[in-house]
Order: C-alpha cells, then structure tokens, then sequence
C-alpha cells in the first residue's frame, strides 16, 4: 500500500477527494467545538472560566505530540526503505509541528498566569514541550544546513529519531516529577477525571484541530510533490 | 452575543485569538505556496 501511495498520480488522486473532507470537518468540528466551550460547557469550580482556555491549548499540545511522533516513524521508513513519501511526509509536518506546538506553550502561558501567577516556570512539563518546540526548529536548521538534498535528509531524519526520546519524557513528566503543571486528567487509565460537559468539547475541538491539520498537511504534500516533479522536469530539460 | 467570562475576559480572548490567528494565517500560507506550486505543475 505505502509503495502504491510512493506514485505522485495515486496520492494526488487520494488527496482530491481525501482533502475537501478534511476541510469541511475541520470548519465543522471548530465552529461546534468553540460554542460548545464558550456558551454550554461550565466554568470549573476551581478555575472558573479560564478552563476554556484549555479546549484551544490541550488539541494543540496533542498535536505537537503527535505530529513529532508521526514524523519520527516517517523518519525511520525514509531511512530504512528511502520511501519518497515519507521524506517528503517530515518536510511537510514538521513546520505545521512547531506552529501547534508554539501554540501550546503560548496559550499554556496565557492559562498559567491568571492560576499560577505567572507566565513561565521552569517545570519538567514546561520545559521538556520547550525542547520539543526547539527540537522542531532544530529539524528545519538542519535541512538547511547540507548543500547536498540527500544529506541533510538523512542528519534530519537521524535528529527525528534521536529526539523521540522527549516524547515520554513529555507524557510522564507530571509523574515523574513534582511540577507546577497538573498531572493528566483525561488519558488517565479508568476514570477521566474531567466530567463529561467538559471532555465533550475537547474531543470536538481536538478533531475540529486534527481534521485541520490533515487539511494543511495534504495541501503541503502536494506542493512539494509538485515542486519536486517540477524540478525533475527542469533538470529533464537541463539533460537534454 | 459574546458570553462575559470576567474577570478572565482577557485571557480568554487572547488565547483564543493568537490560536486561531496563527491558524489562519498558517492556512494562508499553505494555500499560498500550494496556488504556487500547482502554477507550476498543473
């Protein structure tokens, strides 16, 4: 399957119809995820309505998580199996990565000041979603850094690798360590500690921001791949 | 009618406006390139 995906026509034929459902999921799924946690979820008895804060800032925490995961796994099948689709994969994710997780620490600072009274801590959650945010910055230095393509892929890719080792430190960090964030209330084994007027939201919001970055990434795939047929036309032109 | 959500009314809109500005011009920016890249090879 990913070896048929590897061919531009079958991609860009998946994308047509795959990338219009994205799209409108996405408007869909924000527009009800924002009334829902502006006007019918309730304030929380202990943060009151700085808790809506949290149904922008945790999809965006998930994201940058998930993104870096994706691109890792990217990252190995373009190492091991030099699949075109997975190296373009981690260009097209990775600067949609550093936006979402951007977006998590400046939105987590906005929810941090009104309830710690401050901006910034250096917590171990904090921080470790800080090296995260750089370890993105740090994939697209590198990919710039090599005169030669194929290079600075491969040092990228290896970085990739090598940097998902952050990614349990980010999920565990509220228990292995005593940090100012709180510890997690809805992947918790069992019983989510958030009521159900409030997670309802949240997964509308998640998938709301999921479905959108699915539309940002398919739009990026195809533009890369359309530079990169361009380029190989150009330099069919160059040969001839 | 905006809810008023004080005294946390800052804050909120903040937050909610930076994500979904920098969502917005993120979008644009892609479409930019991809308008671009599909003048190229259409």
């Amino acid at each position: 399957m990913f070896t048929r995906l590897a061919n531009p026509a079958v991609f860009s034929r998946l994308t047509q119809w795959l990338l219009p459902l994205c799209a409108v999921a996405s408007v869909a799924a924000i527009a009800l995820g924002m009334y829902l946690a502006l006007w019918l979820s309730p304030p929380d008895y202990q943060q009151g309505d700085a808790v809506r804060i949290m149904y922008v800032h945790v999809p965006c925490a998930w994201l940058g998580l998930f993104i870096y995961t994706s691109a890792a796994i990217a990252a190995l099948v373009a190492l091991v199996w030099r699949h075109r689709l997975a190296e373009l994969y981690m260009d097209a994710a990775i600067p949609l990565g550093a936006v979402f997780t951007a977006l998590c620490l400046i939105t987590g600072s906005i929810w941090g000041q009104p309830m710690w009274g401050t901006w910034w801590v250096w917590d171990a959650r904090l921080t470790s979603v800080l090296i995260l945010f750089i370890q993105y910055l740090g994939y697209m230095a590198l990919r710039r850094a090599f005169d030669e393509p194929q290079r600075s892929l491969q040092a990228a890719a290896i970085l990739l690798l090598i940097g998902l080792v952050n990614i349990p430190i980010i999920k565990f960090s509220v228990e292995w360590w005593n940090t100012l964030h709180q510890p997690a209330s809805i992947s918790r084994i069992g019983k989510p500690a958030l009521d159900k007027s409030m997670m309802r939201p949240l997964l509308v919001m998640a998938f709301g921001f999921f479905s959108l970055y699915g539309t940002l990434v398919l739009l990026r795939l195809d533009t890369l791949l359309r530079r990169a047929q361009h380029e190989a036309a150009l330099l069919r032109q160059g040969a001839l | 009618m905006l809810p008023d959500f004080a005294p946390y009314n800052l804050y909120i809109a903040a937050a909610y406006g930076l994500t979904g500005g920098a969502l917005l011009l993120t979008l644009l920016v892609v479409l930019l390139q991809w308008w671009k890249a599909k003048r190229l090879v259409s």
